[in-house]
């Protein structure tokens, strides 16, 4: 056995990208929906005492919070994969910065209960419940940052030779977090449409969900054009997909349409491909010269990716049944 | 493939690693093992119409999710946050020869917590039956996570065929795969049962007897702790000869550890099994906590002795601890440490540097990842009484004195720059020790 083997990539370059993009886009759709929840928090302290929806929002929260990290792991997993070398280098030179993302995961995954005990033990607004949620804000945020200064520095042939700004770091976070609040809005949007047609919801909540959702998705889709240098082919995507869900919305707003909601979801899935799309082509375009995925020695592990296969379809099944079992609970909830 | 390395100062790169990979360890276990006890339990309380024992566990899989799902999740992410930054040659070959290994956990991981929320927020919600399976799915599925990942952690002390097919399957199903996987399975059983007495004396709704009941019902996931001693002998028994023997007295502190983990867990077995469930004792809080922090120290001490009996080596037979591949060092001792291993910490030309500056990094790259200056498991006071000759005398043997330590890798003139730089430690130590003498004596 040669032991340069050893190290030869275990799947082909262009099968690792792919599995990097879609489970990219799965977490961004989570980490939507954790935004979606944070807002109807600051919503809940800061506004309305009486606000509808406490309850499923904090178990979309700390649903969200769970699967954002979940389906973080499976892109860090590729990108390690794809761009060890890089990805490795500039964590080294970032140093206790990063390894300081485990302690505002920790902080803002714990703030996010304790709002919940905060909110039932004083029946509503608190001090200490406004105390929790901003540090979960401020902790998704902080972490946002640091995931970003890790992307900028890893593309570098050499990453620990440069010095990113946090200027520059902070207009890369502004399209990552412009990002997830397309994916928020088309949530609350999609909320708003569900509740909109269960006849149950009063109108009003409905309305101002949907409302919410069209304020997040237009505000998002056009800070796009206020990140900088991430290629026009990409804008128009992302920015037709975000109005074409813009538009699903508005109408969802006049009328009580059970589709409308499909195009919103479909658009902003489109919208969130196309960002992933330019943010990796842009990597390739920084790496050009020293990373080329044609030259990588390959060395496939068929017999392990079909297990993977296998587990992932009986995963989904299993996921399926656990989501029919949900619905049928809260059905029986409400008859 | 060379990487900058990180300096975390007197905290030291392996002990960053221990911490959050020991946490991460107990939560995970107690993961596995609260999944399995659940919907046993559960199933348990339903045939037999036990009410105290099913409100109970309504409670406990709260504590489970608050515990297990938040700093358990977190904490195995930080695992490769941590490793990425202390190990990166060695993480680069984990990744690449199990990214599959890896993909297939997360699935499980995501049908575990998916499952598990499920099972909490949709409490009396769902017909028992029904309940019991979503438990059930939870407890296979966060079982199955600790069977894929037990391979990959199992890799790295038997990499066994491996080395020489380069197979995937021959890398996940090693050697010590199975005994490991039974050792974690009756860890996690055991943390299990013992967080029920921790809970069971945390609920102020129930009575002593109610307590007691609850107690006695959780207690039979201790009883397979028994099975420590002989799970322990054919692991050992499948391991490398050398590894075997530094645990079973080659190495102080790896044997007295050793020794710790299976008194222990052999010792609250039998309790187990004589105290609480033939004589049905009550375990107070206190107790509770104590055989809490006992099976916390257990578990801890049987982590680090799986960590310690690997070395020299971080993959073995393959990979050194300061990321050296074994093939490597021949070249390195031919070539000269700076022609063959390029240093891409910073802008470094050896040429123009002093020898103490070429032996920093040479130190840097070969002993930081285990020796901080200062502070844990610090270089300082190991050389602090040795003159120059000694530090070379021993640097060049260092594999042969001590069968743990990896060799030195390097060319006659790296080794004198290494003893250079080690040098000026000694001295300043020296110093310091000599002004401290001084201020002492200036004092009288």
């Amino acid at each position: 056995m040669n032991p340069n083997d050893l190290m030869a990539l275990p799947v082909p370059p262009a099968l690792a990208l792919g599995l990097f993009g879609l489970t990219f886009v799965v977490h961004m759709l989570f980490l939507g929906l954790l935004v979606a929840a944070l807002w109807a928090r600051v919503g809940a302290e800061w506004g309305k005492k009486d606000l509808y929806a406490v309850e499923p929002l904090h178990r979309a929260g700390v649903l969200a919070f769970s699967t954002t990290i979940t389906a973080g792991v499976a892109p860090l997993l590729f990108v390690q994969v794809l761009y060890g070398k890089y990805f490795y280098s500039s964590s080294i030179s970032i140093g206790f910065p990063w390894l300081a993302i485990v302690g505002y995961l920790l902080v803002g995954f714990y703030s996010l209960y304790l709002w919940r005990w905060r909110w039932e033990k004083s029946g509503g607004p608190s001090g200490a419940g406004k105390v929790f949620v901003l540090l979960t804000i401020l902790c998704v945020i902080a972490i946002g940052f640091t995931y970003s200064w890790n992307y900028l520095q890893s593309l570098s042939s050499a990453p620990w030779t440069q010095a990113v700004r946090h200027s520059k770091v902070g207009q890369r976070l502004v399209g990552y977090g412009g990002a997830a609040a397309i994916a928020s809005g088309a949530w609350v949007m999609w909320l708003g449409h569900s509740w909109r047609n269960d006849r149950k919801t009063p109108t009003g909540a409905a309305i101002a969900s949907i409302a919410g959702g069209v304020l997040a998705l237009g505000w998002a889709s056009s800070s796009q054009f206020a990140i900088g240098d991430w290629g026009m082919a990409g804008w128009i995507l992302i920015l037709g997909a975000g109005f074409l869900s813009l538009a699903a919305g508005i109408i969802g707003l006049f009328r009580r349409i059970g589709l409308a909601r499909w195009p919103a979801a479909l658009a902003t899935v489109a919208a969130l491909t196309g960002l992933v799309i330019q943010r990796e082509s842009y990597r390739l375009i920084m790496l050009a010269g020293d990373y080329d995925s044609a030259t990588v020695a390959v060395r496939p592990q068929w017999g392990a990716f079909a297990m993977f296969v296998v587990v992932l379809l009986l995963g989904i099944a299993t996921l399926v049944w656990l989501l029919r079992v949900v619905r049928d609970a809260q059905r029986a909830m409400w008859t | 493939m060379n990487f900058p390395i990180f300096d975390p100062g007197p905290m030291g790169l392996s002990s960053l690693v221990a911490v959050i990979a020991i946490v991460h360890v107990l939560i995970a276990h107690f993961a596995v093992g609260g999944g399995i006890a659940i919907p046993w339990l559960e199933a348990r309380a339903i045939r037999t119409n036990d009410r105290v024992l099913g409100d109970f566990l309504h409670k406990y899989s709260r504590f489970l999710i608050l515990f297990s799902f938040v700093a358990g999740a977190v904490t195995g992410v930080g695992i490769w946050f941590v490793i990425a930054i202390a190990s990166p040659e060695a993480i680069t070959v984990l990744i690449r020869q199990f990214v599959w290994a890896w993909a297939t956990e997360w699935v499980f991981f995501i049908v575990e917590i998916t499952s598990g929320y499920v099972y909490y927020f949709y409490w009396d919600r769902m017909s028992p039956k029904t309940h019991v399976r979503v438990g059930i799915v939870y407890a296979v599925s966060a079982w199955m996570s600790l069977f894929v990942i037990n391979g990959i952690l199992t890799f790295m002390l038997t990499p066994g065929d491996w080395l020489a097919t380069g197979s995937f399957w021959d890398a996940w199903l090693n050697p010590t795969f199975w005994p490991s996987l039974f050792l974690r399975t009756v860890s996690a059983l055991a943390l299990a049962g013992i967080f029920v007495a921790v809970v069971a004396n945390l609920d102020r709704s129930l009575d002593r007897e109610k307590g007691r009941h609850i107690i006695e019902a959780g207690s039979v996931f201790l009883v397979p702790l028994a099975l420590m001693i002989p799970l322990s002998v054919w692991y050992f028994a499948v391991a490398p000869h050398k590894a075997s023997q530094l645990a079973l007295g080659g190495a102080v502190a790896m044997t007295m550890f050793f020794g710790f983990g299976i008194l222990a867990s052999t010792l609250v077995g039998l309790y187990a099994y004589f105290g609480l469930i033939k004589n049905r004792r009550y375990i107070n809080l206190e107790t509770a906590l104590l055989l809490a922090a006992i099976a916390f120290v257990a578990t801890a001490s049987m982590e680090y002795v799986r960590e310690g009996i690997r070395k020299p080596f971080i993959i073995y037979d393959y990979m050194y601890a300061n990321g050296l591949k074994v093939d490597e060092v021949d070249k390195i001792n031919q070539s000269g440490f700076f022609e063959a291993k390029p240093v891409v910490a910073h802008e470094f030309d050896h040429l123009a540097a002093t020898p103490e500056e070429r032996g920093r990094v040479i130190y840097q790259v070969e002993c930081q990842r285990c020796h901080a200056v200062d502070g844990y498991n610090a270089i300082r006071p190991l050389i602090a009484t040795w003159d120059a000759e000694m530090i070379k005398f021993n640097t060049r043997r260092l594999n042969r004195l001590k069968g743990f330590m990896p060799p030195f890798a390097g060319s006659e003139s790296d080794l004198n720059d290494l003893v250079a730089y080690l040098s000026t430690l000694r001295t300043a130590n020296w110093q310091a020790g000599a002004a401290k003498s001084e201020s002492k004596g200036g004092g009288q």
